[in-house]
C-alpha cells in the first residue's frame, strides 16, 4: 500500500469512526466507548491533579496553615450561631411537618449530598465542563444537581451531564444548554435562568414579570424555584447584576452573576434524591 | 511516524494538563488552544498522515470530558490535522511568520468544522455561539503563544 492510499484509508476510517460515534452518542446518552475513554481520561486527570496539588501544597503549606487558623476561628464563631439556629430550626421543622400533614401535601423529596473532588475543568470557547472523581458506582446519574460551598454559602454549580463507572462530567449552570427554574429570594418573582456559555457574564434570568422592576434590588440573591423536579427549592444560584427591559420582550431580563467562584472550585457535592438511591 | 505518534500523545496530554494544572493561563476565561498548535506542528513536520492521527487522538481526549457528543472534536481535529498537513514540504519554516499563518489557517478550519457539524448534527443547543469576540480573543491568544510552542518542540528534538 502506498503512502497516499494509506493516508486516504486512515482518513476515511477515522472519519467514519467519528461520524458513527457522533450519530450514535447523540441518540444514546450512555455510549460505551465514551464511558471507557472517560474512565481512562478521568484517571489520568486525577493523577495529574493529585501530583499538582501535592507540589503546590508543599510550597504553600505555611500559608495554608495561617489560612486554616483564621478559618478555624471563623468556623467556631459560626458554630455558635448555628447552635442557636438549630434549636429554632427544629421547632420550625416540627411546625412545618404538622402543617404539611394538615394540608395533605406529599412529603418533600429529601436529598443526600455526596462530596466529590473536581479533577478536571475543560474550559473551551465551545463548551465548559467539570470532571469529578465520582461516577455511577457511587450512585451518580445524569441530571442530578451539583452544589458547592464557597465563602460559607451553598450555591448551585450545575447538573451531571454524563457518567462513567468512576467519573462524571458536570455541565455548569452557565453552560449554553443549561436552564434552571428560579425565583428572586426577597421579592419572590419567578423566572427562568439560561446560561450564556461564558463564566465572565454567566447567566440571564428571563420571563420575570415586568411589575417586578421596582421591587428588585441589585445584588438580590436568586434561588432555585423547585418547580421542576430536577433541582430542590431555595438553592442559591447567583445575584442580580443588572435589570433590563428590552423592547422586544414583554418581561424583564436580569443579568445574574454566579454565586460559585468557578475559578477556585475544588470540591462539589452531588445531590442524590431518595428516588435515585 | 512513531515520533509523530509520540507527539500526538503529548498533544493529548497537554490538553489534559490544560484541564488540570494550567487553568491559570486563562485570560478572561479564554485559554490558548495548545492542542491545535501541537496538531498543526505535527502536520507540518510529519505530513497529513501524522496530522490527522494527532488530531483524532487529541479530539478523542476532548470528546471524553466535553459537553458535545462523542466524535465531535475527533472529527473536527481530524479534518484540521489533514488540512494543516498540506503545508508539509511546501513551505519553509521560520520562527514567527509561518507558524502564525499555519495556526490561523488551522483555527479557521476548526471554526468552520465546528460550525458545519453544529448545523448538520443540530448541536446549536449544546455548543456555545462561536462567531463572537471570545473566539477572536482565543485566536489572538493562540497565535501569540504559537512561536513559543513551536520553538519548544523543535528544541526537544522534533
Amino acid at each position: 500500500m502506498t503512502d497516499i492510499s494509506r493516508r486516504r484509508t486512515t482518513f476515511w476510517v477515522l472519519c467514519a469512526v467519528s461520524v458513527v460515534s457522533l450519530a450514535w452518542s447523540q441518540r444514546n446518552a450512555d455510549f460505551l466507548p465514551q464511558r471507557i475513554v472517560l474512565n481512562a481520561i478521568g484517571t489520568v486527570e486525577r493523577v495529574i491533579s493529585s501530583v499538582g496539588r501535592g507540589v503546590a501544597g508543599t510550597v504553600t503549606s505555611v500559608r495554608e496553615l495561617r489560612d486554616l487558623r483564621r478559618e478555624y476561628t471563623l468556623v467556631l464563631d459560626q458554630l455558635q450561631e448555628y447552635r442557636s439556629v438549630a434549636t429554632d430550626l427544629e421547632v420550625l421543622s416540627r411546625e412545618n411537618d404538622r402543617l404539611r400533614e394538615q394540608l395533605g401535601f406529599l412529603e418533600r423529596i429529601e436529598f443526600r449530598a455526596l462530596p466529590a473532588r473536581v479533577v478536571g475543568k475543560s474550559e473551551h470557547t465551545i463548551y465548559t465542563t467539570l470532571t469529578i472523581n465520582r461516577g455511577e458506582r457511587h450512585g451518580i446519574r445524569p441530571g442530578q444537581p451539583v452544589v458547592a460551598y464557597t465563602g460559607g454559602k451553598e450555591g448551585l454549580v450545575g447538573r451531571v451531564q454524563r457518567v462513567s463507572d468512576w467519573y462524571a462530567v458536570i455541565l455548569p449552570v452557565f453552560a449554553v444548554n443549561s436552564f434552571v427554574g428560579a425565583r428572586l429570594e426577597r421579592s419572590r418573582f419567578e423566572g427562568l435562568i439560561e446560561g450564556t456559555g461564558y463564566a465572565e457574564d454567566p447567566m440571564r434570568m428571563r420571563y420575570v414579570a415586568s411589575q417586578a422592576r421596582d421591587g428588585i434590588e441589585y445584588g438580590e440573591p436568586v434561588v432555585t424555584s423547585g418547580l421542576s423536579s430536577r433541582f430542590p427549592p431555595d438553592l442559591r444560584v447567583g445575584t442580580v447584576r443588572e435589570v433590563s427591559s428590552p423592547p422586544y420582550e414583554p418581561s424583564l431580563v436580569l443579568r445574574v452573576d454566579s454565586i460559585v467562584d468557578f475559578d477556585r472550585l475544588e470540591f462539589v457535592s452531588v445531590l442524590l434524591s431518595e428516588v435515585d438511591r | 511516524m512513531s515520533r509523530a505518534f509520540v507527539l500526538a500523545l503529548a498533544g493529548a496530554g497537554l490538553r489534559l494538563l490544560q484541564n488540570t494544572l494550567f487553568g491559570f493561563i486563562a485570560v478572561r476565561g479564554v485559554q490558548p488552544d495548545l492542542a491545535l498548535i501541537v496538531t498543526a506542528f505535527v502536520a507540518f513536520r510529519f505530513g497529513r498522515q501524522g496530522g490527522q492521527v494527532a488530531g483524532f487522538l487529541i479530539g478523542i481526549t476532548e470528546d471524553a470530558v466535553g459537553a458535545t457528543p462523542f466524535g465531535f472534536h475527533s472529527l473536527v481535529r481530524l479534518i484540521h490535522g489533514n488540512l494543516a498537513g498540506l503545508f508539509h514540504g511546501n513551505v519553509a519554516m521560520d520562527a514567527l511568520f509561518v507558524p502564525a499563518i499555519l495556526v490561523i489557517v488551522s483555527f479557521g478550519a476548526k471554526v468552520a468544522g465546528t460550525a458545519v457539524l453544529t448545523v448538520v448534527f443540530g448541536l446549536a443547543e449544546t455548543v456555545n455561539p462561536i462567531w463572537n469576540v471570545a473566539t477572536l480573543f482565543e485566536l489572538t491568544y493562540t497565535v501569540l503563544v504559537t512561536p513559543i510552542v513551536f520553538f519548544a518542540l523543535r528544541k526537544v528534538g522534533f
